[in-house]
Parts: structure tokens; C-alpha cells; sequence
């Protein structure tokens, strides 16, 4: 018998993982997929999350690790994961990206997209080319879950889409000096969140014909059948002031409590007073080399860049997406307003990212992002980081688009819904006796599942696109190499060294902003000459300019910051009576753009 | 090594107990009448001198002390720590009896089923109106943690003798935090290293002691660059020169504290208010960002989770005169009848007490034409909290010193000199070694004081007491909630169901309004309300609204270009099953929240 067990076993193995190891494999062929298991048809519940977190450090332990960045209100540790290449150098040394999900509770696909980033990197890193080498040059930090405690909630407990979004601090928010009193209630504990509707001759909705949802009767249409009075959400009037679900949990966004041009009026608190918020900012703080930073929100299917400060000129963008038969080159991106001559480079680069976006995730369209108080504005005016805030899925729904207008309106939603996903979508109404108002009815609206996330069927596809976007990004993180050595001799025992400082990438070492706040960490050009003496120039030489090629006077140590896709080159002058015997050492380190020597010789 | 003596002890007593056993009871007996005793809140005045600067360990004994000594009115609450990872302390008194919230009088109907329980009950402490102090803020600005101290004494020892002050405890809540920057404190008086700022930018404060006297001063060292110079009249005295030019290199010198202080932020300038420049993009305020030491984080924590807090007075040194907001801008950023209540009301007494011609002298804007701050704590409170916030700046020697009224520039140096050197608060040079300055002289300021702090002994005291009046005046300012005129009348009833008709009045009895103007709708601020009681399910609201929103009601007082009502009449008509009990509550944030039954 054990035996049999024991070949039973070995076949298994033999088919799970098959003899395809090699980098840049066949393009059909399998990537690792299945290397690891995780089923991205379902919405995994915190815990579980957890779990996939920690087995994946496990399973890769020279790519990731998994640590608690702090712990939220109710105690749940926030999981973070690193991954890079642990062999070739620490995470902190090499150019990195944030990717964080579901910084508002609900919107949880933010955690399925942050998590398949992960594992995409991951599966990937042994089979595809294009990973391996993002892997080994960069780091990801991966924050899947920020407001643990609501996306915790949210999944395993009866909810609407929109609840519950905020960390659970208590607020009055009706103002009647009680707190969180009134918040929704699954009254017939069906496992579902829905409205409440009573029998009313003067109400104005009836009951669809399907049974499965309630619609509005227009002011003039005839029914003569039964109608309803729409109550409210599911709920309880807790404090007996007559009005129910007024004063739910929490009540701080903590997407408005950033300490970037923080609101007391949006913001209610002070900055970063949610501990999610807090553990999130302090690990940032101490990675100085973020340069890149996402954040998955729902919904809108909209791409929300920080842009740099205007200088008050405006541009005329038409902001609607093209129609069809239209002419327009939608993914030739253009921001509404021209930025401070000082940031010129960043709306570049920014530029850049937007516009291979918009390729990327197709349906999407870039919207201005703001700056009071949210994570993507305090990670670029006081991280310096390029960011991103993408608000994930819409029922704009391509499936749905019937007439292909680009847009889906409700007959059409209707439609997607009652044929794709079927009566399963509905919360069937039905009659209640609720304790506080006798016989009503509840139900007809969607489960939680179907408008601000997608239904889980249709998760992968979105979580794909993501992650290839934040590749495509970090493929740009720059990469500095010693290039072009052109040797001249310029007098009697004087040479002359010209050697270019290439960034091939979109992205430069530094962001404009993080050079204003004189933060940025310099790259670092350091020359010793064996044979010879190496002239210092009269002035310090600390100058790039872009495209353009521009000659700088070096000595032994340059400190400047790189563009993105940009040559500089640095002149050295050196005196010496004997060149074949005389070479100009070169050494190049940057904390974003990587290490590069050089060694000329001048005969 | 203490667990073993506390053996040791307990062991001594069981001994004694067994081989004294007759004498033993009365012994007993005595000492559970002197336990009950110190239990009692008429306990044994914990005794406090203001001879010398109590610094942080101190403080912190004095606090646990007061605590201990008066269980039914104080309560230590540890708010945060510090970079240096010490607590920081704030002691509220209050009679921990009395008062009560919104929600232990207002019970929900239905308790929740899901994973997130209720909030728990609000602390009994958020139904009194309150009135909060603070003290070092700058860890060497002394003098305001033994304001604070004096105000703890004043108000705790108090509480048996003067009915007075013992109405205040029933009714009111003080938060008293002696020191926010509690490592400057720390570094100040311990360490004998001035420090105005926290110590978040490195620390490594050792304490040193170069000439072995035992006391923390300064010291002076020739340097070519130095901004100092020894002054010709008088060697004691070091002048600071204006020009470089104005004095040969030779002759030029440095000024440094004997030991070397942390580096840190300002953490008045950490607050979330004004932080940015919004024009440039670029900080105005100290540190990364705004809240980003830990100490600033702990008091905007604190305020936001008391918001009882009408008043907030903070004590900085020196100048002898309180600022009030805003720091970051001109009056036009601040509601009309806020200036009124601050210019006409608490400036005027502060003039009174100060004692002094125009109100200008001892009562101002921290904003002028010269001066504009960012991430002030002031502007936080005003602005963004919804509280009246005032910095106090103790201390003029000029001004509180007999011999030296009137003086001014360097005869006023002298003056002080003078009269500092005579009192020991003032050491003569004497040479000495310097680890990094080689050959220096140690003397000059002693650390605590140093040169911005009262002196201790009678000039402090004098400094405690007028800010101490002051403080009871503020708190005779504050809001209070009553009802009054409770008319119940049954106007119908069938089988066991009474329809009833309530009217009563809900009045503040306070001098000043429930809240600032316009603060409403502010996070974290409410209008008061007065709600309507009885169980869920056996009273039914007929007419009225059984939680009545009636704004911030006016106080007593009149607040001159405004006008207002203290009062509003509210009504309800309510069928009630059996003769269930119904009562009035009638709650304002920072008016305190208090109850009355209904009689039917």
C-alpha cells in the first residue's frame, strides 16, 4: 500500500512541476502558475491573506519576505511584503515601488490586485526574462491590506459595497452626543446587506417582474399593483430619534488625514491620527528609495496621477474620452495645466507614466489626483515618489456595452447582470417582521460583490493589467552606465577624458521635487588617476541638461542627480609625461540608478 | 535585589504579627483608621516648595504623589512618550463621582451582532466642561511646568477647605501637562543642558560636569568665530557683539551650555495648522511634517479624544505678557465675536492683573507685522479644534524685580547680573578642561534657571500666584448646562397608554457661550442637544424630535457687539405605555451634560 502511495506521490510531483525551468521559455508555455496556488476567482478574507503572505515568503525565501509593518486598532498586524533578489543586494539599495490596497475598507480587489503583483513576480521570477531581471535590479514593497480592520470586516460580514470604509474610531457623526450608535445591521440575518421597503398605497416603487428587484414608478406612469415606500438601508433605529443608519462606524477617512496640505475639514483629526495610517507613513519614511508609489482604490476605472504645481497657466484638454469614429489619439496624454519651470522634468516623467497607462489598462482614463491630504500627494511633495492612485473596475463594464458606445447604462448593467451572473447577483426581496416597524420588506439591491469590486470571475483579468503596469514602470527605473570614453590630447603632457553618464530609462535618480526639498541622496562620480595627476576644475562641476549632451569639468568626486533618458558627460583633464602607463579609474554609485566602473586608458 | 528586601519586610511583619499578636491588633486597628484615612479625599497635603526647579523627575514624583494622596479626584493619564521613550503625563482633577454622558443616560435599543462591538462608555469625565494647562512646551522654559504644578497644589489641597474649589472639582474637569517636551525638560534641569527643542534629530546628552561643583552652568572659550565678548565694564558678563567688525578676533568668544543638548525640532512649530506654505509647496513648520515628533503627536491625540476642552492656556517664558491667535495670519482668519471674547473678556483681566496701562502691553496676536508663525499649537487649537488658546509668556525680570523696574538694554543686563550673582544663579569664571575646546572657563547661567526662567524662591511664587488667578478667572468663565421649568402634563390616555406633554427649558448658567462661534459643524465639535428619554419601544414621539438640536446656547455674560440666548424652551408630545420613566438630558460638548426626571 505504501508503496503505491509512495509512486502515486511521485507522479504527482512529476506533474506539478514540470521540466521548465529555463528563463525566457516558450512564449505559450506556463510561467509558474502553478507553482502556487491561489484561486483568483474568490474574495479571501484577511486571514487567509495572511496566510498566502506568509506561505509565499516561505516557498521564496531569496525573493521575499513578509514583516508587520504595526498593528491597527483592533490589534491585527499589517503584513507587508518585500520582494527582490536577495542575492543581489538588500531591498534598501536598489530603486523600489509602493503598491498598497484598500486603504478604504470596502474596496477590497485592491487587496486581489496589490496580492497577484506579488505573485505574479514571484511564480514568474524562474520562468520569464522580463521578471527576473525587474527582480534582480529593483525592490516592491507590497502593502495589500492598509485599513485591516474595515477589509477584515468587509469580507466576512454582511455589508453593502460601500461599508464599512474607515478605521473603526469612534465619531458622533449626527452630532447628538452618542457614537457609532447607528450603524447598518443585517435585521434578517440572511448574510446580506440590502434595503428595506414597506407596503404603501402612495409609495412610489413596485416589484419588478422577475421578482428580483424594485423599480421606480415614474410620476406619470400607470400601476395599479402593489407599491412600496423605500425605508432605507438595513437597520435599526438604535437611539429612537426616528432615523436609522445615521451614524455608522468610524467616521475618519484616513485617505484624508495625509500630512500633505492636511484639512481639518476633510481630514476631521490631524495627520496620519489613524494607526494604519501612521505604521504605513513611518515604514515610507524610512525608505528613502521609493521612487514610484500605487495605491488601488475603487471604483471609476480611472487613473488619478499627482502632477507638480502649476504655474497658472491652464491648457484647454478635452477630458472626455473619445467617441467612436473619433480621431483622436487617446492615449497621447495631455495635463490641464503647464507646472513651475523648477518641475519640469517630474511633469516629464509623470507625462510618461500616465500616457503608457492609459495604454495599458485601455478602458481606464487619467484624472488629476488631489492633493489635500491624500496618500498620493504627500508621497510625491514629501517622498518625492511618482504617484499613482488608481481607482479600479466600474460597472462601465466592456462585457455589458451592448451597443458599444463606451458606455453602459442601467438597461444594460440590468441586462449583464440578470444574463451573466444571474438571480445569484440579486437579494431576493422578501417580507420581514421587524421589531421596530412590524411587516416590511427587504432586499432588491445587488450583493456586495458586483458593483464597486468585481464579481470574482472577473478579478484576474484586472489584477493582470495592474501588475503589468508596475512592471512596465519599474522596467524604467533608471539605470546609470560609464559610457563613450573619448580620450584627446589637448597640449604638451595634458590629456583630456570625456566620458558619458547614460540613463536609458524615462525614470532619473531623483525626482525634481525630492531635489527642491534637498532630500535627494547624489549620485556619486568619484575618478583616481594611477600615473598621472588629475586636475581639479575651478569650479565644482555639478550640471545635467536632459537630452542635451553638455561637457562638465570633473574632478575626483561629482555629486549631481540624473534625468531620465539623459546623457551628461564629465571632462577630465590630467597631466602626465607617460599615457600609456596612466589610467583614469572611474567609479559611479547611485542609491536609485545602480553602480558602474570604468577604467581608461589614455594610450 | 528589591524583590528580596520586599520579602524580607513581609517576612519581618508576619514575624511581628505572630510573637506581638495582642499588641499587634491595636496596632492593626490604627493602621486601617489611618489607611481610611489617606484614603478619604481630605488626605495628607502633599507638600511643594518652589525653591529650585522641579524638572522632570520631580514633576513626575510630585504627580504620583498627588494622585496617590487624592484617589477620588485626580487620575494620571499617560498620554504618550517621548523619543526618549519617557511617559508624558497629564493629571486631570476632577470628583470622579459625579457627572455623567449622553450615552450612560441614553441606552440603545438593540446592542450590536457583528464583529465590532459598541464603543465602550464614554469616560465620565467628558460630560463636565473643562479647562486645560499646559507647561513646557520648550524644555527650558521652566517656569511654566511650576505654573502648572502651583495650579495642581493650589486646586487639590484645596478641595476640604475652600467650597469654593470644591464646587469646581464636582462640576469641572482640569487637565494639567506640566511638561510636553518632557526630554528637553529632562536634559534642562537633570542634565544641566538647555534645551528648547525635542530629540528627535540625535541624541547622546551626557552629563558633565567639567570643574566637579556639582552644578550644570555654561561655558566660554576663545573663538576666532565666536558671536561674544567679555564685557569691558564688567568681566562676568558676556555681551553678544552685532557685527563681527565691532571687535578684534582675539577677543571674540563662544558661549556654550556645559553639557551638550540633543538635536531636535521645535515642537511649537509641529502642529498641523499653517505647517504648509501653500504658495511654494514647501514646509513652514518644524520637522517632516506636521505631527511628526511623537510628543506633538500625543497632545493633538489627547485634545481630540477630550473634547470637553473649552480653554487651553499654554505656558511658554518669557516676555511677561499672552499671546493670543492667530500666529499664521491677521484677525480676518478668526470669527468677530472669538476677538471680542478674547480682547474684552479674558485680555481685560489679564491687564488687570498684569497691572498695566494699555492692553496691548500684557495681552496680544503672536501674528504682527514683524512676525508670522507656522504650526503653532495656538493656532491648532483655535483654528481647528474649536477651543480658546492662549500662550502665556511668564516672566520679566524687568517688569517683576523691584531693583530693576525701568531699566532697559545693557543696563538691564547689569541690573540682572547684579542681582542674579548675589542670589547664586550666577557662577564666576573659573578655568577649566574641555574634552573638544581644550582650555575654557566654566560659570555664567546655571542651567535652570538659565536666563529665560523666574528666578526660584519669591519671584517664581509671584509668577505662580497672578497666573494662578488668572486660570480660576478662565474657569469661572466656563459654560454649564441646566434645565429648568420641567412642566409634564397628560392631555390623553386610553387603557395603559398616556399621551404627555413635556416643556422645559434648557439653560446655560456659564458666563461664555457652549462653543466658539461657528463651530457646529467642526469635526470633533457639536451643538447641544437635549434629548428625550424612556425606552425604545414603550415611549413613542409624537411631536418634537426625540434628540433636539438647539446650537451652542450664549452664556451669562454679555460679550459686548453680540447678543444671544442662553436659554431655549423645548417641547415634546409623546405617548408613553404603563408609567415608564421619563427623564430630560440635556448635553453641550464643553457645557458639561446633566439630567432631570420627568414627573407625569
Amino acid at each position: 500500500m505504501k508503496k503505491y502511495l509512495l509512486l502515486a506521490l511521485m507522479a504527482f510531483v512529476t506533474v506539478v512541476a514540470p521540466a521548465q525551468t529555463k528563463k525566457a521559455g516558450a512564449f505559450g508555455d506556463a510561467h509558474g502558475e502553478s507553482d502556487f496556488f491561489i484561486n483568483w476567482k474568490k474574495y479571501y478574507n484577511y486571514e487567509e491573506w495572511c496566510d498566502i503572505m506568509q506561505r509565499l515568503a516561505k516557498q521564496y525565501p531569496d525573493l521575499c519576505s513578509v514583516e508587520s509593518i504595526g498593528k491597527s486598532r483592533m490589534g491585527r498586524d499589517q503584513l507587508l511584503l518585500t520582494i527582490t533578489n536577495k542575492k543581489t543586494g538588500k531591498d534598501t539599495e536598489k530603486p523600489a515601488a509602493y503598491v498598497d490596497g484598500a486603504i478604504h475598507g470596502n474596496e477590497v480587489n485592491g487587496v486581489t490586485d496589490a496580492m497577484y503583483l506579488a505573485w505574479y513576480l514571484l511564480t514568474r521570477y524562474k520562468y520569464d526574462p522580463e521578471v527576473a531581471a525587474v527582480v534582480d535590479r529593483s525592490t516592491v514593497y507590497i502593502l495589500p491590506a492598509l485599513n485591516v480592520d474595515a477589509v477584515d470586516s468587509y469580507v466576512r460580514f454582511p455589508n453593502t459595497e460601500n461599508n464599512p470604509r474607515e478605521p473603526f474610531r469612534p465619531i458622533d457623526d449626527d452630532k447628538d452626543g452618542l457614537y457609532d450608535d447607528d450603524m447598518t445591521e443585517d435585521v434578517d440575518g440572511d448574510g446580506e446587506l440590502s434595503n428595506m421597503y414597506m407596503e404603501d398605497a402612495a409609495g412610489d416603487y413596485r416589484l419588478s417582474k422577475d421578482g428580483l428587484r424594485f423599480l421606480r414608478i415614474g410620476k406619470d406612469d400607470w400601476w395599479e399593483g402593489k407599491r412600496f415606500r423605500l425605508i432605507g438601508t438595513e437597520g435599526y433605529d438604535n437611539d429612537g430619534d426616528g432615523r436609522m443608519a445615521e451614524d455608522d462606524l468610524g467616521g475618519i477617512d484616513p485617505n484624508r488625514v495625509y500630512p500633505f496640505d492636511f484639512r481639518k475639514n476633510m481630514g476631521k483629526s490631524y495627520p496620519l491620527s489613524e494607526p494604519v495610517t501612521r505604521n504605513q507613513w513611518n515604514f515610507v519614511m524610512k525608505h528613502k528609495n521609493i521612487m514610484f508609489d500605487v495605491n488601488y482604490h475603487n471604483y471609476g476605472r480611472e487613473i488619478m496621477y499627482m502632477y507638480p504645481p502649476s504655474n497658472g497657466v491652464q491648457r484647454q484638454v478635452d477630458t472626455r474620452s473619445p467617441r467612436p469614429g473619433e480621431t483622436v489619439d487617446r492615449f497621447a496624454f495631455r495635463a490641464p495645466y503647464s507646472v513651475q519651470s523648477s518641475y519640469q522634468h517630474d511633469a516629464q516623467v509623470m507625462n510618461q507614466i500616465v500616457s503608457d497607462a492609459t495604454f495599458i489598462l485601455n478602458d481606464y482614463h487619467p484624472v488629476p489626483g488631489n492633493e489635500y491630504g491624500e496618500t498620493l500627494s504627500s508621497m510625491y511633495y514629501i517622498l518625492g515618489a511618482y504617484s499613482l492612485l488608481i481607482e479600479l473596475w466600474d460597472r462601465n463594464v466592456p462585457y455589458a456595452d451592448a451597443n458599444g458606445d463606451g458606455y453602459v447604462n442601467d438597461e444594460e448593467y440590468a441586462k449583464w447582470v440578470a444574463l451573466d451572473l444571474g438571480e445569484d447577483a440579486w437579494v431576493k426581496p422578501h417580507k420581514f417582521n421587524h421589531p421596530q416597524l412590524g411587516e416590511i420588506w427587504i432586499g432588491g439591491t445587488n450583493k456586495k460583490h458586483i458593483g464597486r469590486t468585481p464579481p470574482p470571475r472577473y478579478m484576474e483579468d484586472e489584477a493582470m493589467r495592474q501588475s503589468r503596469l508596475v512592471l512596465h514602470v519599474m522596467k524604467q527605473f533608471p539605470e546609470l552606465k560609464l559610457k563613450n570614453a573619448v580620450v584627446k590630447k589637448a597640449g604638451n603632457n595634458l590629456y583630456q577624458v570625456e566620458v558619458d553618464v547614460v540613463n536609458d530609462r524615462f525614470m532619473p535618480t531623483a525626482s525634481d521635487r525630492l531635489v527642491l526639498m534637498k532630500k535627494h541622496t547624489p549620485d556619486v562620480l568619484k575618478a583616481t588617476v594611477n600615473g598621472g595627476t588629475l586636475v581639479e576644475p575651478a569650479q565644482g562641476g555639478q550640471t545635467t541638461r536632459g537630452y542635451e549632451k553638455s561637457a562638465t569639468a570633473a574632478g575626483q568626486k561629482v555629486e549631481f542627480r540624473t534625468r531620465g533618458n539623459s546623457v551628461t558627460t564629465f571632462r577630465y583633464t590630467i597631466v602626465t609625461t607617460n599615457p600609456k602607463g596612466t589610467t583614469l579609474n572611474l567609479d559611479l554609485s547611485s542609491l536609485t540608478g545602480g553602480k558602474d566602473q570604468l577604467k581608461v586608458t589614455l594610450q | 535585589m528589591r524583590a528580596q528586601n520586599g520579602a524580607r519586610i513581609l517576612f519581618m511583619l508576619r514575624h511581628d504579627i505572630i510573637t506581638n499578636f495582642g499588641i499587634m491588633k491595636s496596632k492593626v486597628l490604627a493602621c486601617a483608621i489611618w489607611l481610611l484615612a489617606s484614603m478619604a479625599w481630605a488626605g495628607p497635603k502633599v507638600d511643594i516648595k518652589f525653591d529650585r526647579f522641579h524638572g522632570y523627575t520631580g514633576t513626575v514624583e510630585y504627580l504620583k504623589a498627588v494622585q496617590k494622596a487624592y484617589p477620588g479626584i485626580t487620575e494620571l493619564l499617560e498620554i504618550g512618550k517621548s523619543v526618549h521613550g519617557r511617559p508624558m503625563y497629564v493629571l486631570a482633577i476632577t470628583n470622579k463621582k459625579t457627572g455623567t454622558t449622553v450615552d450612560r443616560e441614553k441606552k440603545l435599543q438593540f446592542e450590536r451582532k457583528l464583529e465590532v462591538p459598541n464603543p465602550p462608555v464614554t469616560a465620565l469625565d467628558q460630560g463636565k466642561a473643562a479647562y486645560m494647562i499646559t507647561g513646557c512646551t520648550h524644555g527650558n522654559e521652566l517656569t511654566g511646568n511650576e505654573v502648572c504644578l502651583y495650579f495642581i497644589d493650589k486646586m487639590v489641597s484645596g478641595y476640604d477647605t475652600d467650597p469654593e474649589i470644591k464646587q469646581l472639582i464636582d462640576n469641572r474637569v482640569f487637565y494639567v501637562c506640566p511638561a510636553i517636551n518632557v526630554d528637553g525638560l529632562y536634559n534642562t534641569v537633570e542634565l544641566g543642558a538647555t534645551q528648547r527643542v525635542n530629540s528627535m534629530n540625535g541624541f547622546g546628552t551626557q552629563r558633565k560636569d567639567l570643574n566637579g561643583d556639582g552644578k550644570w552652568s555654561q561655558v566660554r572659550y576663545k573663538d576666532p568665530k565666536g558671536y561674544y565678548r567679555i564685557d569691558p565694564e564688567d568681566p562676568r558678563l558676556m555681551t553678544a557683539i552685532r557685527s563681527v567688525d565691532e571687535v578684534p578676533e582675539s577677543e571674540r568668544y563662544s558661549v556654550i551650555w556645559e553639557t551638550e543638548s540633543d538635536k531636535g525640532i521645535d515642537l511649537n512649530r509641529n502642529f498641523p495648522e499653517a505647517w504648509w506654505n501653500m504658495q511654494t509647496r514647501m514646509p513652514a513648520g518644524s520637522g517632516e511634517y506636521a505631527t511628526s515628533a511623537p510628543e506633538t503627536q500625543a497632545i493633538c491625540e489627547f485634545i481630540i479624544t477630550h473634547t470637553n476642552i473649552l480653554m487651553v492656556n499654554e505656558y511658554h517664558t518669557q516676555g511677561g505678557y499672552t499671546y493670543r491667535p492667530l500666529g499664521s495670519g491677521a484677525d480676518k482668519g478668526m470669527n468677530p465675536r472669538d476677538v471680542v471674547v478674547y480682547d474684552q473678556i479674558l485680555g481685560k483681566k489679564y491687564q488687570e492683573l498684569m497691572g498695566v496701562k494699555d492692553l496691548h502691553t500684557a495681552w496680544r496676536a503672536a501674528y504682527s507685522n514683524t512676525a508670522s508663525y507656522a504650526g503653532l499649537l495656538l493656532d491648532w487649537l483655535y483654528k481647528q479644534c474649536g477651543i480658546y488658546s492662549m500662550a502665556t509668556e511668564l516672566w520679566n525680570p524687568a517688569y517683576e524685580i523691584a531693583e530693576l523696574k525701568d531699566l532697559k538694554g545693557a543696563e538691564l543686563q547689569k541690573g540682572i547680573l547684579k542681582y542674579v550673582a548675589d542670589k547664586g544663579l550666577y557662577l564666576p569664571w573659573k578655568p577649566a578642561k574641555h574634552p573638544v575646546h581644550g582650555n575654557v572657563e566654566v560659570g555664567g547661567w546655571l542651567s535652570a534657571p538659565g536666563p529665560n526662567n523666574a528666578y526660584p524662591g519669591e519671584p517664581l511664587l509671584k509668577i505662580c500666584e497672578r497666573q494662578y488667578q488668572f486660570d480660576r478667572y478662565c474657569i469661572s468663565l466656563l459654560p454649564q448646562m441646566d434645565i429648568q421649568n420641567v412642566s409634564a402634563k397628560v392631555t390623553a390616555s386610553a387603557g395603559g397608554t398616556k399621551v404627555v406633554e413635556i416643556t422645559a427649558d434648557i439653560v446655560n448658567t456659564g458666563a461664555l457661550p457652549s462653543g466658539l462661534q461657528n463651530t457646529e459643524n467642526m469635526a470633533f465639535c457639536r451643538g447641544d442637544v437635549a434629548w428625550l428619554v424612556g425606552a425604545n419601544n414603550k415611549m413613542k414621539v409624537i411631536s418634537g424630535e426625540a434628540c433636539t438640536r438647539l446650537g451652542n446656547l450664549y452664556g451669562t455674560k454679555q460679550i459686548p457687539g453680540f447678543r444671544g440666548s442662553n436659554k431655549q424652551t423645548v417641547k415634546w408630545v409623546v405617548a408613553v405605555e404603563g408609567n415608564e420613566a421619563l427623564k430630560i438630558v440635556a448635553s453641550s460638548l464643553k457645557g458639561g451634560t446633566v439630567v432631570k426626571p420627568v414627573k407625569y
